[in-house]
């Protein structure tokens, strides 16, 4: 399974990326929504469409609620999962966001194992991966 | 908009930020007793609350930041590495504040400064400062308020 994980901090990503190879992912990376865009087509036109996105919010170039936006627009997308990780707590940006389309919300800082856990409730692994 | 924000609050975020990517929790500390400030990461709220949240440290804390953030020996810190992690160490510092704060308001793209650095806004004021000793190191957040913010710090 592979995801892709975006966010303009390389330090963020590295974070993400070791906690979803450690739940089997393979990894790619995407410094903003732009980039994330791309790098998906890519992978699609490889026959690799990642099967879950982690999405920061704030962003250069493109933020994350447009990337999410926009991958909503594209039907071949309609079945990667989208989870907005990100420092944007509240409540009216939550909405926002779950309108827009992303399935999961999670706030930094978070723990590997809340991301875990969000993982198995969304289906991409199994309980026994995360305990 | 008149803002409260405790002293306790940023302490909490600082704990929960802390344990969750760099291995161990703060101790509080006193403001002003540290190291001098080289490495100055902001972010500007802007919005119904106006104001600049602000974290300061010397630029080997900042180095051991990146090392634990990135969980690399230092020597292996590619360039822009640590800028990078203290800017969202104050990236996530700055978005639980905006929380807590009146809002809707945006927050905006951290900014990382070297050397002496100051906020740059009209009228701004300290609404809340907390230090934090980490392996024995001292790092400072403070958060501006201001009605007219102009940028985070030069």
């Amino acid at each position: 399974m592979r995801a892709l994980v975006i966010d303009d901090s390389r330090a963020m990503r590295t974070i993400l990326g070791r906690i979803l190879v450690g739940q089997g992912f393979t990894v790619s990376e995407a410094g903003n929504g732009q980039e994330a865009l791309d790098t998906l087509d890519a992978l699609h036109a490889e026959g690799d469409t990642p099967v879950l996105c982690l999405v920061d919010w704030n962003m250069p170039v493109m933020d994350g609620l447009t990337f999410i936006k926009q991958v909503g627009k594209r039907d071949e997308y309609r079945n990667v999962t989208l989870m907005m990780v990100t420092t944007e707590s509240e409540h009216g940006n939550i909405v926002r966001a779950l309108a827009a389309g992303a399935h999961e919300y999670v706030i930094k800082p978070f723990t590997a194992d809340a991301i875990a856990d969000k993982l198995a409730l969304l289906g991409l692994v199994s309980a026994e991966v995360t305990a | 908009m008149t803002a409260t924000l405790a002293v306790d609050d940023l302490l909490a975020i600082a704990g929960d930020l802390w344990t969750s990517y760099l291995g161990s929790e703060p101790t509080p500390s006193i403001p002003g007793v540290g190291d001098p400030a080289e490495v100055t990461a902001s972010v500007s709220i802007a919005g119904e609350w106006n104001g600049v949240v602000v974290i300061s440290m010397s630029a080997r804390t900042a180095q051991d930041v990146g090392s634990a953030l990135l969980q690399m020996d230092p020597a292996g810190l590619e360039p822009g590495d640590v800028d990078d992690a203290v800017g969202e160490l104050v990236n996530i510092v700055g978005g639980n504040v905006k929380s807590v704060l009146p809002g809707p308001s945006s927050l905006s793209l951290p900014v990382v400064a070297h050397g002496t650095a100051h906020v740059a806004s009209r009228g701004a004021e300290i609404v809340a400062q907390a230090a934090l000793e980490w392996l024995g190191q001292h790092v400072e957040i403070t958060v501006w308020s201001s009605t007219s913010t102009e940028g985070a710090t030069s």
